[in-house]
């Protein structure tokens, strides 16, 4: 067989103007659906992490007790050695590299007072440094003000200070029942105040220092959560199980978004939909890869009627057509795939951020798609180019092929 | 200039294979932008159902003072006259349901333990014409008997050990703050897709209430469910509009639409529209590689063709006008079939819908589905699919005509 | 002369069956409680342990008390606490938090909360005295508790806005003081118990010095009251019971 694959090489080398266009076509093609398998995973994680970053995170440790009562925000069922298992958790190397970050929470409900005006309102405190990528509170702080710097500062939702009366730099007094079952006072300086555009935020909440949090509740090192946002989301159920494997003799449950967060039933619709949407554009691609191909071959009749006459069998002009339709589609392919590969990969640093695309608002989101590599989607979108072209090319030889000699000679 | 016009459709009648090939790249391409199109956005609206549904409904009425007080959830600054609003609200044609809840802070125990809960008082003849939670119910909606009953939310229900038929013990401050606590009767659990319902809900009727919080029929909060619009827009108008009547004529409430109220759920919405936008974009790519190679394939098997036509005197300026009518032709051809191709499959997805429930992935989730994809037509999408089309097979006509008659004639007629 | 003479015959015979033997009522043994915890001031050290599951918490606490104006104040004397300052008067109620030197106004919802986490509530402790004004009282019975002869009292609210809709004491005969006292929900059920464990005498009074509150509606809740170096009628001014002197 091989001087049929000869011929073949030598025929797609000969026309080069055909073999390109059939290769740039099948280069992009594919291209394009590599992206796009990268742009949807690198959407899907951006919405988990839009949606679990501020309550559950992908991963939260926390415990029984306050797991039940979570609505409540409870703060008399803390983990009373957070850094201990932390250190059990990143000291794992397996679990450990699933990991992007550790934050470690309280969120507890208290009553603001300013000259008669009470309100009750939410506290978000955790590592300031840390919660600039998770509660992103810092991107919507109104000029003239900023984001914290040390313990004993607030920053305070706009709509919440205009309720009651507070401004920039005042002193706000919070009071709440701490850890002990007694009420506790503290009072902190605001820093600046945001402006989120989402009411139940401006409204509502404000967020301090984890250990200024400690030191009003009574909580010297506990801590109410601890959040975790691991690399892919899909892995969240089985860390959080490996997890919860390891801390077996700690009074703590590990639970994955998944069972916590209410949104898990839209991410998994939306991640079945565009995976559908996926196969549809991949059948696209194929169409379209398939369109070249016939073009390809059908424009070559003529060719089949004068090598036929030169004494090749139909089975040799079929399997000679086949190689070439293989061959392109197989360059095209790999060409296409690591052309993707390299865009993904770049894209998968760098990020696309589309804030701008957003038209303004600012709300306290994640606006960056990192897209996701994924190196089987590769293999499959390689696969799925070559065996396109390949069969293909074999439908309209093959009819060619058993035309008479005389027709096909004839045909323009 | 007709005479070009003639030639270009016969070459298109004549040719039908190429015709019919390059036309159908434009048809798949744009049937399935214009179908992703609505199923993205029938997803979301899906979303938003389930949301208005289950917890937000269309709008939520309450007096001022309740809402600036609401997180202590007091059993006091009840609507006033809440018939009267009850009935100007059902009034208006749009309103399919209005129904009253009363929510109050209590405790519930299992002699082991006690949970704090968050309990809702409903009128379990009108509340079903609101909130729909018919397909989440494991067990009995209230029957009205006698006895104390009540509904948990199934994950509570797990928490404290009972299940349905079992009895607990629901322990809450009455509207003159006294002291109350009963045994209930469980007679049916939620489960539904959001966890933070299943752990959290707890129902008791009015009736019932009148008599363990010494209730009196206070009403501090009235949802109302306004019809499902096929189109988004058209049912927020609605929506909006129903609300500002509401407030115009009766000033001292609070009226919030479910837009406010879900609003941090509708930003991440924007932002998958922002993704959609991308994708439809590289669909869109795609299509246009597909065309431009269609098209181009085709002129060059006709460069002797055209070496042909020059040297009949045809200009160089005439030859690429007669690729562009072609152009045209197939152009519209492909978009025509692509936007009507696209158009019936939305037709039956905008009206029938998919049921979510048989969608395969979803079952194996453990998630209890329930609810329809329906489709959203976005005209806006479709006329802007239908002259992408034409554009592509414009552009992808005229650049390698220009290049080709450009070729020397004598070449052109030798060319293989 | 006649008249009244028989109404008040038929007022005796049908109001208390019971206390027949001594033409007691109801009411007479409630002011007859009154009587013997009345004090002008009192003055004491006491402790508050709070028993949930196997957690055991104790608050110590420094007070000083005048019934005229139903004045109170509370300063804790436990490490963790020290310093915390409650001030009540009235139906009113105000905390001094120390590490801040700010004092906060409590009031509504969260006057019913168990102080410290106990199961005392505020409100149980601002309450006391207004109890005959809100009850019916009656006499149901008499019965022998911790070796004691009492009479039972069944309280059933006059009005809406109390905090327990029904309540049984059991006062001591001899003594008038209450033994137990249970409180009860609108609908029968039994919400939380006190007994007093321990009593001591003052000169001819009889005062608990040391009482628990149960919470019937959870296992293993209570709250254990204790009281020591108690001095009575001390002279207590008034501006000690000031928001100035709160603040220091």
């Amino acid at each position: 067989m091989s001087f049929i694959q000869k011929f073949a090489v030598r025929n797609v080398g000969r026309n080069k103007r055909r073999s390109l266009l059939a290769v740039i076509s099948v280069t992009l093609s594919i291209l394009l659906i590599v992206f796009l398998q990268g742009l949807i995973g690198g959407f899907l994680d951006n919405l988990v992490h839009n949606y679990t970053k501020n309550e559950t995170g992908h991963v939260r440790i926390a415990t029984k007790e306050f797991e039940e009562k979570a609505k409540f925000f409870p703060v008399t069922d803390n983990i009373k050695n957070p850094q201990k298992i932390i250190d059990i958790i990143i000291q794992d190397k397996e679990i450990n590299r699933n990991i992007k970050s550790i934050s470690q929470r309280i969120t507890f409900g208290v009553l603001l007072t300013n000259e008669g005006n009470n309100k009750q309102a939410l506290a978000y405190a955790g590592d300031i440094e840390i919660e600039k990528n998770l509660l992103m509170l810092n991107e919507s702080i109104l000029p003239g003000g900023r984001y914290l710097e040390a313990d004993d500062e607030a920053i305070v939702g706009k709509l919440l200070a205009d309720d009651l009366g507070y401004q920039l730099g005042d002193e706000i007094s919070v009071m709440t029942q701490g850890s002990d079952y007694a009420l506790h006072l503290k009072k902190f300086t605001i820093v600046g105040l945001f402006d989120t555009g989402l009411r139940i935020y401006d409204e509502r909440i404000f967020q301090i220092s984890l250990s200024s949090a400690q030191e009003l509740l009574r909580m010297p090192d506990q801590v109410q959560q601890i959040v975790i946002m691991i690399d892919n989301y899909h892995d969240s159920e089985s860390v959080a199980k490996k997890m919860a494997a390891k801390l077996s003799d700690y009074e703590v449950v590990v639970s994955p978004w998944t069972a916590i967060g209410g949104y898990a039933m839209w991410v998994e619709m939306a991640n079945q939909i565009y995976n559908w949407f996926y196969i549809v554009i991949a059948f696209l691609g194929a169409f379209i890869i398939a369109n070249i191909m016939m073009m390809v071959v059908l424009e070559r009749r003529r060719e089949i009627g004068i090598i036929k006459s030169m004494g090749f069998t139909n089975g040799q002009v079929l399997s000679m057509f086949v190689s070439e339709g293989m061959l392109l589609g197989f360059v095209g392919s790999v060409v296409g795939a690591l052309v993707g590969l390299g865009i993904v990969t770049f894209l998968h640093f760098h990020g696309i951020d589309f804030s701008k695309m957003m038209g303004g608002i600012n709300f306290p989101m994640s606006n960056i798609i990192y897209l996701r590599v994924n190196f089987l989607s590769l293999l499959v979108a390689i696969l799925l180019g070559t065996l396109v072209s390949t069969i293909v090319s074999f439908f309209p030889s093959r009819r060619a092929e058993k035309m008479k000699i005389v027709d096909s000679i004839k045909s323009v | 200039m007709r005479t070009l016009i003639k030639i270009a459709w016969r070459n298109v009648m004549r040719n039908k294979r190429r015709t019919v090939l390059s036309a159908l790249v434009i048809s798949v391409g744009l049937s399935i932008y214009i179908l992703m199109n609505s199923v993205m956005t029938g997803m979301d609206r899906a979303n938003i159902d389930n949301l208005i549904e289950l917890s937000t409904s269309s709008i939520k009425i309450s007096t001022e003072q309740y809402a600036e007080d609401k997180e202590s959830l007091p059993l006091k600054y009840g609507i006033p006259d809440a018939d009267q609003l009850l009935a100007y609200i059902k009034e208006h044609q749009q309103v399919i349901g209005a129904t009253p809840r009363t929510q109050f802070l209590g405790q519930l125990s299992n002699w082991e333990d006690t949970m704090p809960i968050i309990g809702q008082v409903v009128d379990i003849k009108s509340d079903e014409t609101v909130f729909s939670l018919d397909n989440y119910l494991v067990g009995n909606y209230f029957t009205g008997s006698e006895e104390n009953e009540i509904m948990l939310g199934k994950d509570l229900a797990d928490e404290m050990g009972v299940g349905v038929d079992d009895y607990i013990t629901l322990y809450a401050l009455t509207r003159y703050d006294s002291r109350n606590a009963d045994e209930f009767h469980i007679v049916g659990l939620l489960n539904t897709t959001d966890p933070n319902i299943n752990l959290n809900t707890v129902l008791i009727s009015y009736d019932t209430a009148d008599n363990f919080l010494d209730l009196e029929n206070l009403i501090t909060e009235i949802d109302v469910a306004v019809e499902r619009r096929v189109s988004f827009s058209q049912f927020t108008n609605d929506v909006n509009e129903l609300a500002q009547s509401i407030k115009k004529e009766f000033p001292e409430l609070r009226v919030e639409t479910f837009t406010e109220l879900a609003s941090a759920f509708l930003g991440i919405t924007e932002q998958k529209k922002v993704f959609g936008s991308i994708m439809m974009l590289i669909i869109l790519a795609i299509a246009a590689v597909g065309i431009f190679n269609s098209v181009l394939m085709s002129v060059y098997e006709r460069i002797r063709e055209i070496g042909v036509l020059r040297a009949q005197g045809f200009e160089r300026k005439e030859i690429v006008g007669l690729f562009i009518w072609e152009g045209i032709f197939i152009g519209i051809l492909g978009s025509l079939i692509g936007v009507v191709l696209g158009c019936g499959f939305n037709l039956y997805l905008v009206i029938q819908g998919f049921p979510l429930d048989k969608f395969v992935g979803f079952q194996n989730s453990g998630i209890p589905y329930w609810g329809t994809l329906y489709g959203e037509w976005n005209v806006g999408a479709i006329i802007f699919a239908f002259c992408f089309g034409m554009i592509v097979a414009l552009a992808a006509s005229y650049l390698p005509s220009r290049m080709a008659s450009k070729m020397e004639v004598t070449k052109a007629l030798r060319f293989v | 002369m006649r008249k009244i003479l028989l109404f008040i015959a038929i007022i005796c015979i049908s109001t208390s069956l019971n206390g027949q033997e001594q033409g007691i009522t109801g009411l007479e043994i409630l002011e007859k409680i009154d009587d013997n915890e009345f004090y002008q001031t009192i003055e004491y050290n006491g402790s508050m342990t709070i028993y949930i599951d196997d957690q055991i918490r104790t608050k110590e606490l420094y007070t000083l008390a005048k019934s005229d104006g139903r004045k109170a104040l509370v300063k804790f004397t436990n490490p963790e606490d020290y310093g915390t300052k409650y001030l009540m008067l009235e139906d009113e109620l105000w905390i001094y938090f120390p590490s801040e030197e700010e004092v906060v106004k409590i009031s509504g919802h969260m006057l019913k909360e168990g102080m410290m986490g106990s199961d005392f509530s505020y409100e149980d402790a601002l309450e006391a005295s207004k109890i005959s004004e809100k009850y019916d009282v009656e006499i149901t019975a008499q019965d022998t508790i911790f070796g004691h002869l009492c009479w039972v009292l069944k309280l059933t609210a006059k009005v809406k806005d109390v905090p327990y809709y029904s309540r049984k004491l059991w006062v001591d005969k001899e003594h008038f003081f209450t033994w137990k006292e249970e409180m009860y929900a609108k609908s029968g059920r039994l919400l939380k118990e006190m007994n007093v464990l321990k009593i001591k005498q003052f000169d001819g009074r009889y005062f608990p010095v040391e009482s628990e509150m149960v919470n019937k509606l959870r296992k293993n809740s209570k709250t254990v009251f204790m009281m020591d170096d108690i001095a009575f009628d001390v002279d207590l001014p008034d501006d000690i019971f000031s928001l100035r002197n709160l603040q220091h």
